[in-house]
Order: C-alpha cells, then sequence, then structure tokens
C-alpha cells in the first residue's frame, strides 16, 4: 500500500483492520495481550478497572503496529540518537551555589510533621 | 482601539512615550480576559491583583525616570507547565491541582527581568500531552475563531489567549508540534527554538530530549523579541546550549532575494486539504515573488518521524511522570492501606486517561524483551531522520510545509489516540531532528478558519528563519481576527 494513500489514510485503513478483528471477537489478534497491560500497569504504579484495562490493550496494540512500521528503515550499523546536541558531561564543581529553607521545601507535602514528609509504613 | 489588540512593538513604542500606562494596558486585557473567558476558557488562573500592582510599580518607576527593561508594561501569559513561584501551577492535571511552585522557571526569571507583567496561568493538555487541549483537569479551552472547535494543543491556552486578543503574547512548550499547531489551529505564529537555547529548569518535563520553551505571539518581529529575551545557556538545564548566542532578530528585516527554500514532496502527499494545498502553493509564489529560490525536494524518512516520535517521547514521559507519587506535593489519595496502595491510587486518581495511556506505552516500549524492538529502534531511526534533514540543509536555508494538514478539528472529533496524534504530522519531524521552527498564518479556509505554513531551519539558524518568515509574514498581510463578539 505504498505511494497510492498518504500516511493518515493508510493508518485508518491499518488501524480499521486491527479494530475490526475486535468487532469479530479475534482479541488474540492484538500485539499486547491483558497479562501484559497488567505487568506494565504494575510498573507504571497504576491501578486499573477492567473497562480501562481493555481499553488500554487496544489502545497500546494500535499504536504499536503504527509504531512496527519503523522496521521498514535499515538502522544496520547506525548509533542510537539520545540526545541531540554534540555537547557532553556537564558538570559543575561540587560546592553549595543554592540554599533552600526546610520550610519552603514542606511547602506542598499534603502531609508533613516536625520538618519531615509523613508517608505511610515502607519497611515491614 | 482597546489596548489589548496591540502587539508588544506597538505598545513598547506608546508606553516610552507616555501616550499609554502600563496600568491602562494590563487593564484592558483584563477586562477582555473576563468578556471571553466564559467562552474561551484559555487560562488556569488569572493573577488580577499582582499584574495591577506591578503595572502601577512600573508606571511610578518611569515617572522617575528610571531605567526599565525591554518588556516594562508588557502583559504576557505562561503555560501553566512552567513553573511561577507562589502562583498556581498544575499543568492542567489533577496531580497537580493544588502545587505552588517555590521557585520560577529561569524563563519567567528572564521575563521578569526585562519588567514583563504575568496576567495568569494558560490552560494545556495535561501534562503537555495532547493536540487539542481537551485532556486538561481544568476544562476544555476552545478556539476563539470558532468555539465548537478545538484551538489544538497542548499548548491550546497559550494560542487562544494571543489569538483572542487577552494578552499581549504567551509562553508554550513544544515537544512534538505543542506551541506551532495550536498557533497554526489559532491563528497566531508560534516559535519552537532549537533544542538547548530556552532553558527547560522549571518547565515541568514531558519529553527531555524534545522539550523546548518558546514563544506565542501576533507577529514575527514579537516573536523574535520574546525569543530574544528567553534564551540562553543556563547552568540550572545540564541539556542548555553551552555556546555564543546572536542576537536573535537582527536582519530579520533584510530581504529574501536568493534565499534556498525547499519544500519536501513527501508533505504534499499525504491527506491534506485542497485548501491547505493551495495555500501552500501561494505562500511558494510569493515567495518566490520576493526572489526567493523555490523548489520542491524529497525527505524520504518524513514517514517515520511519527511512529519514532511516540515512542520516544512516551518512553522519555513515563519516566519523568514517575515523581508524581503523593508524597512531596500533589495529589494524594485518601483511600489507602500501604504504600504501595498509596502510589498506585494517587497516581490513578490524579492522572488521566492519555497521561496513562502513554505511561503505558513508554514503560512498555523500554520493557525488558521490547527496549531493542521498539525503543532502540526508535532512537536509530532519529538518527536516520536527522541525517535526511542534514543533508538538505546543506542544499537549502530553509525548507517550507503547511504547519497541519488541515484547518482546526471539531471538538470530539478525534476521539481515537491514532487519529489525534496524526494532526503533529508535520510539526514531530522538526523536534525528531532537533531543529528549529515556526508557524504563520497564511490565509482563510472555506469555514473562516485560519491555515498556517511552517518555516523550518537549521539547528541555531534562528535567524534566518525569522528572516524568511518576517518577509513573508509582511508579503502575505494576513490580517484576520476572530470574532468573538
Amino acid at each position: 500500500m505504498i505511494g497510492k494513500y498518504g500516511f493518515a489514510r493508510r493508518l485508518e485503513m491499518r488501524t480499521k483492520r486491527v479494530g475490526s478483528n475486535l468487532i469479530k471477537g479475534v482479541l488474540e489478534d492484538m500485539r499486547v495481550t491483558l497479562e501484559e497491560v497488567d505487568r506494565i500497569a504494575s510498573l507504571s504504579m497504576l491501578k486499573l478497572d477492567d473497562e480501562k484495562r481493555k481499553m488500554l490493550q487496544q489502545n497500546l496494540s494500535e499504536i504499536l503496529e503504527h509504531a512496527e512500521r519503523l522496521n521498514e528503515l535499515d538502522t544496520d550499523g547506525v548509533e542510537p540518537t539520545t540526545y541531540i546536541l554534540q555537547q557532553q558531561n556537564i558538570f559543575r564543581e561540587d560546592a553549595v551555589t543554592q540554599q533552600w529553607e526546610r520550610k519552603s521545601m514542606l511547602q506542598n507535602a499534603p502531609e508533613q510533621e516536625d520538618g519531615c514528609f509523613v508517608v505511610p509504613k515502607v519497611v515491614e | 482601539m482597546a489596548l489589548n489588540e496591540l502587539t508588544i512593538t506597538e505598545a513598547v513604542g506608546l508606553l516610552e512615550s507616555g501616550e499609554i500606562s502600563a496600568a491602562e494596558l494590563v487593564d484592558d486585557c483584563l477586562i477582555r480576559v473576563d468578556a471571553v473567558e466564559p467562552i474561551v476558557n484559555a487560562l488556569v488562573t488569572v493573577t488580577y491583583e499582582t499584574a495591577a500592582e506591578k503595572a502601577k510599580a512600573i508606571d511610578s518607576r518611569r515617572a522617575k525616570g528610571e531605567k526599565l527593561g525591554r518588556l516594562a508594561g508588557i502583559p504576557g501569559i505562561i503555560k501553566d507547565g512552567i513553573c511561577t513561584k507562589g502562583v498556581l501551577s498544575t499543568a492542567s492535571s489533577r496531580m497537580l491541582y493544588n502545587y505552588k511552585p517555590v521557585y520560577n522557571a529561569t524563563v519567567v526569571d528572564k521575563l521578569e527581568a526585562e519588567d514583563f507583567i504575568m496576567i495568569g496561568k494558560a490552560n494545556m493538555d495535561e501534562f503537555a500531552m495532547g493536540s487539542s487541549t481537551e485532556t486538561s483537569y481544568f476544562g476544555k479551552t476552545k478556539n476563539p475563531w470558532d468555539p465548537a472547535r478545538v484551538p489544538g494543543g497542548s499548548s491550546g491556552g497559550s494560542a487562544a489567549s494571543v489569538s483572542a486578543d487577552e494578552t499581549l503574547f504567551a509562553l508554550g512548550s513544544d515537544t512534538g508540534g505543542s506551541i506551532r499547531q495550536p498557533a497554526a489551529f489559532c491563528g497566531v505564529v508560534g516559535m519552537k527554538p532549537t533544542y538547548g537555547t530556552v532553558s527547560r529548569y522549571g518547565l515541568m518535563a514531558f519529553a527531555s530530549s524534545l522539550d523546548q520553551i518558546g514563544p506565542v505571539a501576533k507577529n514575527v518581529e514579537d516573536a523574535a523579541l520574546i525569543f530574544d529575551v528567553i534564551s540562553g545557556h543556563d547552568q540550572k538545564d545540564s541539556t542548555s546550549a553551552s555556546m555564543e548566542y546572536p542576537a536573535y532578530g537582527a536582519g530579520m528585516k533584510q530581504d529574501i532575494k536568493g534565499m534556498r527554500v525547499g519544500v519536501p514532496k513527501e508533505y504534499l502527499k499525504q491527506d491534506i486539504s485542497g485548501e491547505v494545498r493551495q495555500n501552500l502553493f501561494d505562500v511558494m509564489k510569493r515567495m518566490e515573488d520576493m526572489g526567493a529560490v523555490v523548489e520542491e525536494t524529497s525527505l524520504p524518512t518524513f514517514d517515520y518521524a511519527l511512529s519514532a516520535y511516540y515512542v520516544i517521547a512516551s518512553a522519555e514521559v513515563a519516566s519523568n511522570l514517575a515523581r508524581f507519587d503523593g508524597i512531596r506535593y500533589g495529589y494524594r489519595t485518601e483511600d489507602y492501606e500501604n504504600w504501595k496502595d498509596m502510589y498506585k491510587a494517587s497516581r490513578s486518581e490524579g492522572f488521566g486517561d492519555e497521561a496513562k495511556r502513554r505511561i503505558m506505552l513508554g514503560n512498555y516500549v523500554l520493557s525488558s524483551g521490547y527496549y531493542d524492538a521498539y525503543y532502540l529502534k526508535a532512537l536509530k531511526a532519529r538518527t536516520l531522520i536527522k541525517n535526511d534533514f542534514d543533508q538538505l540543509f546543506g542544499k537549502y536555508d530553509i525548507l517550507l510545509s503547511p504547519t497541519t494538514t488541515a484547518e482546526a478539528f471539531k471538538l470530539g472529533e478525534k476521539s481515537r489516540p491514532i487519529d489525534m496524534y496524526v494532526t503533529d504530522l508535520f510539526t514531530v519531524p522538526v523536534n525528531i531532528a532537533g531543529l528549529t521552527a515556526m508557524s504563520i498564518p497564511s490565509g482563510l479556509a472555506e469555514s473562516g478558519l485560519p491555515l498556517s505554513v511552517q518555516v523550518i531551519a537549521k539547528a541555531f539558524d534562528e535567524n534566518t528563519m525569522l528572516r524568511a518568515a518576517y518577509n513573508l509574514e509582511q508579503a502575505l498581510q494576513f490580517d484576520a481576527k476572530p470574532d468573538l463578539g
């Protein structure tokens, strides 16, 4: 489908295929499984109800299918670009240049006591 | 003319000559804000008292003959993802519904050093993720040209407020088009500076390798002035470009005879409306009339920029949003048994759907088993895309394209995430390749909504871009305004 249709139209056609598979009830065709959704939700520290889980499964599957277009590119021997500028290793002297009042650091705390953030018990 | 309708350049002249006062100027803007906000909803916070006080102080200092900053008395609006000391800064998220930073972003300090007057904080898509300002926790912003349509996003409030003459300028942020696309939809000028030229200190991070703060203004000259003020190396941002910064806007009014303009044909092969296509051809002709050499060229990897962007930006935002846990600031759930519950509930209740979607996508592509296939692949694609652009800039001074595939869409129209993402198709490659670009209004569609073109220059070449944009703007004489009654 190269050339005849613009990107947006090809995308629409491709994602319609995924959509119609859902209508047919062929959920196994989805890129992302519900188990994976749960695993990633756990890593992301998110709690999802069943409706959201299914929605995210569909969303992620569609988006990842679109991302797989990148496989059309030959990236053998290509260096990844993590940072677009040429400069590297920006250092400064290990000296205190800015002082903050404890009070201002706690200003937005949901719960504070004795100059500390109050948190639920972490260590059993 | 009501003073809120002035450009910065005009206002500075009238303030310096004493014909108007800062108090009057701020007052007219705030009157306009009160009149149109019920329709537009561009602002999360309006700083009535501090603005009036500051205006009074500036008028008084001017009367005493004190030296004032370049923006003395000029009202401006700051996107809500940019930290303003003591003033609510929410990134339009429930997660930060009550957050008042204890410091200013560097860009705010720089504007204040030039005596600008902040009149409010602009609404946005939550944590800058979106292209329509529909994901804001504080309600959708409407397009001043047609309230049934979106203003674009994520800097929708910034663009709408300038378009509606609530302010003389605004700051937005652009990661994949979030200044340029709303500027295009609202018929104003929006600029994404080269990555590294404007400090990100105090900008709530979305994608750390792509984000840049930039101006939204009524014309190119005003945008250039704001950019000149907010740019510069910043010790507090280790990604800030360490170099000699030129005076931005220098030479902007010189002609563009002989300027080499490339128009990548891949842009024209996309699903764009007939009007957008015709508008681009008109703009190309105007540039030729001014002596530029305009020709069609090719950017083979154009098609891949959007895919690479969604992988990279999501990965980066998943990491950046990990800090929101209800411990030190922001929203905390009331309902928990242990610390893990608290984290999960605070985050799940604090973040909207789009934020969750991107966090999930980001963690997925970074997770073991998928890292190479998606994230690493996208980073390599980024290199290829950057190389493609570098090649073009060996032959051309600037590249030209439409900013968007069509005029502003209707609220609720793009309900599928992918449909929304595609609205950034033309703007995203610029961020991926580390270039600079600006959007200027170039005509009106049949629907009455503005159309815009995008001028792209190579990294750190803002002055060439400004010169092209300024000349084009003068030739186009776009002076249409939305009718808000």
